[in-house]
């Protein structure tokens, strides 16, 4: 890895993680959300860190060229983000599934007990 | 023994009146509940007019979140048996009292309503009998449960499986999955005789356009439903 792609790629991801604390700063990031984009922050700072890591792994997995096991490395915390969202997407559904009924219900009774007094 | 009729409706202005009283005139001891799914049309109205049963869910849910609203009703309301029943007038509420028979003969958890024992009245076309088969026979495979018409809503459940389907029922087209449900969970699944009628107003749930996918979806939800099933191997 040459020493320009690290510069950049440091520079990339300073930005990512001051993106993520501002979010954070805001309220509008659930910290135990952002965990996993974090986490993913620091395996890049790793690799930057220890390009020579980077050139083992690559070879370790098959792959010709160590920039490539980046882009691999991308692309699967991308892939885990998505699962893990659908994940989240999956228990709100259930969440508000369940309130819609309860207030269908509650609205039920309040409307018999109004017709009752 | 409390029984409950549980009724979802989404936009069935055209029928909902004509089931009621259907219900009214066949089954004067049960009491019934329209779940109204957030219809586009008047049913919200029709049944507010007529001083109806009904809940009123904000949000469409589809038929397995209306369906299961109907399940938690009854659950709190404490009743002992459940009735499904669609909407659309396709089934007739005479037989209410005959699956209920058969339910506490044999002894079961749920009762379903098939069209396929006598093979009177509607009986579908031949591709939807060929999918309804199908199914059929991989809820065997998967669960030993012998059920001929399993896409049918027509059911009663016993107090144990009101309270089941009160927290886990399928979102969409969860009937042939709730049979795999009870069965896997211990329950036992028998089918009575009914005699359906063809769908008299509106439209059906199901297009043509949507039975590949209906098949894939249920297919896939029943095979996943046994793997994933965290109660290990059937009693």
């Amino acid at each position: 890895m040459n020493i320009v792609l690290r510069v950049s790629l440091l520079v990339a991801i300073a930005a990512y993680l001051v993106l993520i604390l501002v979010l954070l700063r805001k309220k509008s990031f659930n910290l135990k959300y952002s965990l996993l984009w974090m986490f993913m922050a620091v395996v890049l700072l790793l690799m930057v860190a220890f390009p020579q890591m980077v050139v083992t792994i690559a070879d370790i997995i098959g792959v010709s060229l160590p920039i490539n096991a980046i882009f691999m490395a991308f692309i699967f915390f991308i892939l885990l983000m998505v699962v893990s969202l659908t994940s989240i997407i999956s228990k709100q559904h259930r969440e508000i599934k369940t309130l819609i009924q309860n207030v269908a219900i509650l609205q039920k009774r309040v409307s018999e007990l109004e017709n009752k007094n | 023994m409390k029984t409950l009729i549980i009724i979802p409706a989404y936009n069935e202005s055209e029928n909902i009146e004509r089931v009621i009283a259907d219900i009214k005139n066949n089954c004067p001891d049960y009491d019934y509940l329209i779940v109204n799914d957030c219809s586009t049309d008047h049913t919200a109205e029709i049944c507010k007019k007529n001083n109806f049963n009904y809940i009123d869910l904000c949000c469409n849910l589809g038929i397995g979140g209306g369906v299961q609203s109907g399940y938690i009703y009854a659950y709190r309301n404490g009743y002992d048996y459940a009735v499904q029943i669609d909407g659309d007038g396709q089934h007739d509420p005479q037989y209410i009292s005959g699956m209920i028979e058969v339910l506490e003969k044999e002894s079961a958890d749920m009762v379903v309503g098939s069209r396929f024992i006598t093979k009177e009245g509607f009986q579908s076309s031949g591709m939807r009998r060929f999918g309804i088969n199908f199914l059929s026979a991989l809820i065997r495979m998967v669960c030993g449960a012998k059920v001929k018409d399993v896409t049918s809503g027509f059911r009663v459940a016993n107090r144990k499986y009101i309270e089941f389907f009160s927290k886990e029922y399928a979102d969409d087209y969860p009937e042939p999955e709730a049979i795999v449900a009870v069965t896997l969970s211990g329950g036992k699944v028998v089918e009575a005789p009914v005699i359906m009628r063809e769908r008299e107003g509106g439209v059906s749930s199901i297009s043509p356009f949507k039975s590949i996918y209906y098949m894939i979806k249920v297919s896939l939800a029943i095979l996943l439903y046994r793997i994933t099933y965290k109660g290990g191997a059937k009693k």
